[in-house]
């Protein structure tokens, strides 16, 4: 009425800098470890790998076993395996089963770029992840040498962490498209175990009774393609398996996830 | 002040307990109601459907046997992965829909509710069995109209024991849900102790003598799917109630004793 608010009637944002990007990173990464569910799976995994490594050098010593340093990067897998792709999971799914996808999408309108940070953020778990696995199995691999007395192996750790990172960047991000998919947590986790776990026994029976479909699995199974990254051995064809299959799993889960993200009801 | 002789204590001593036939019904009703159940309940049936479509047609074309009891067989397979979630889902949804505060006012008698909903679980495993069967009765005049030979034989311990082994499946989802009290984690939980443990026990069993000896006592998997072979001796009896009493009855047990003490939130 009195007209003191004169020019006070909008709101000018235009001089405003948006969020920088980095900052949308930085709050994805400590949703992941900030809430009790996030901070337990952490925990879990972290806890997990040593316990499944302790059992694995038990094993080992106690039968006299010669193993190598690829063997324990194999059992400190065994965890990660299961458990990385489910934190890529709820890393979308828990901003809708807890609802705060409201607030997140309010404070960032644009959110293919809340997408992106998330996505960032599991990339960026994937080599702490590594490191923590790699760590373990390094130490447990020395320990072996030291009790046992055997030669201690090592291969060619580089080229194992390296291929390590790829697995755990593609298991981490699959875990993501499926969560992105069906933006809700138990249907994410469940076709996930179900595709890596339980697939795999008719896969196997259908490519023993079929010869085409034995030649044809490796590009289509994206599990059975990941194989040879766990077992360091993959070279020329299997890098096309893991490219073929990765598409059908990831890519294309991942790019109908984006677009329902992009539209669906924010509640 | 004025109220006079309007009574100030509410009187329910005549009003009867809710009848548990009823909490039943309600908790069977909650299982397919939302649109999570729903799915999952159409989800298994569905895939049931199409892994016994595909076998029936494979079989078909290579000209290999098919009996009933397989078709049977692989409509359980498909039943047993998703049904334990079913059962999960059942326990851990009162706590993150937050419905668990209307459930737990209407009948404060925790273990009544929980009771009715493990019933639920039983009657919904009992409605896949049949399921599995009609399944199985279909793909199975299919297999025969692709040019195979009619072959009904089913086997009735198979039968028993594929009921047994859904019945624990569920009830194996359900204590793990209980005990947990959280979705994704009793699914996760749920899903490496049935496919990834029995992997896991292999391998120790192949490399230690000792591990060899004792893990018949405590692999539960593999101590149901005895069943299917028949004729259990006493040995493999106790096996499968020392198994079950670590994977089934422990679980549930420490479970509902959380339950009847967790904070309603």
């Amino acid at each position: 009425m009195s007209a003191v608010a004169t020019g006070l009637d909008t709101l000018d944002v235009s001089g405003t800098p948006r969020v920088p990007f980095t900052r949308l990173v930085s709050v994805e990464l400590r949703k992941l470890a900030d809430t009790r569910a996030g901070r337990w799976l952490l925990i879990s995994i972290a806890a997990v790998t040593l316990l499944v490594l302790i059992i694995q050098m038990a094993v080992v010593l106690g039968q006299g076993l010669h193993v190598k340093f690829t063997d324990f990067l194999q059992g400190m897998n065994i965890p990660m395996a299961i458990l990385l792709p489910v934190l890529g999971v709820l890393s979308v799914t828990s901003e809708w089963s807890q609802r705060t996808a409201m607030v997140t999408f309010t404070l960032e309108p644009s959110r293919l770029r809340i997408v992106a940070a998330k996505f960032v953020s599991i990339l960026v778990i994937a080599p702490v992840a590594l490191a923590i696995g790699l760590v373990l199995a390094a130490l447990a691999n020395v320990f072996y040498g030291a009790v046992s007395g055997d030669t201690v192996v090592w291969g060619n750790p580089g080229r194992s962490a390296l291929l390590y990172l790829l697995l755990y960047v593609l298991s981490m991000a699959s875990g993501f498209a499926l969560g992105a998919l069906f933006l809700n947590s138990p249907a994410g986790i469940v076709f996930y175990v179900v595709y890596s776990f339980v697939l795999a026994i008719p896969f196997e029976i259908a490519a023993q009774l079929m010869d085409w479909f034995k030649s044809l699995r490796p590009w289509i199974d994206f599990n059975f393609a990941q194989g040879p990254l766990i077992d360091t051995t993959i070279s020329g064809k299997e890098w096309g398996h893991l490219v073929t299959s990765g598409l059908i799993w990831l890519v294309v889960p991942l790019l109908i996830g984006i677009w329902r993200i992009r539209r669906a009801e924010v509640k | 002040m004025t109220s006079a002789g309007l009574p100030v204590t509410f009187d329910v001593t005549d009003t009867p307990g809710i009848p548990f036939t009823r909490l039943f019904k309600v908790e069977l009703r909650k299982a397919f109601d939302t649109r999570a159940g729903r799915w999952l309940v159409g989800v298994t049936a569905g895939i049931a459907l199409v892994a016994d479509l595909i076998i029936a047609i494979v079989l078909a074309a290579k000209d290999e046997n098919l009996a009933y009891g397989d078709l049977v067989a692989g409509a359980a397979f498909v039943c047993s992965v998703l049904l334990p979630v079913l059962g999960i889902m059942l326990v851990t949804s009162e706590w993150s829909q937050r419905t668990a505060m209307t459930t737990f006012s209407l009948e404060p008698r925790r273990m009544r509710i929980v009771m009715a909903k493990m019933l639920a679980g039983v009657a919904l495993t009992a409605f896949v069995i049949a399921f599995a069967l009609v399944v199985g009765v279909l793909c199975n005049l299919l297999y025969v109209a692709f040019g195979g030979s009619l072959d009904w034989t089913f086997g009735w311990s198979g039968f028993f024991a594929f009921i047994a082994t859904q019945t624990m499946a569920m009830l194996g989802g359900f204590a793990l849900a209980c005990l947990l009290l959280n979705t994704p984690a009793a699914i996760v939980v749920f899903f490496v102790y049935k496919w990834v443990l029995p992997g896991l026990f292999a391998i120790g069993a192949a490399l230690m003598a000792w591990f060899n000896d004792l893990v018949d006592w405590i692999d539960f998997q593999s101590a149901q799917n005895r069943l299917f072979d028949g004729g259990l001796t006493s040995t493999e009896w106790g096996q499968l109630v020392v198994s079950g009493v670590i994977w089934l009855v422990v679980p549930l047990v420490i479970g509902l004793w959380r339950i009847q003490r967790a904070e309603v939130k």
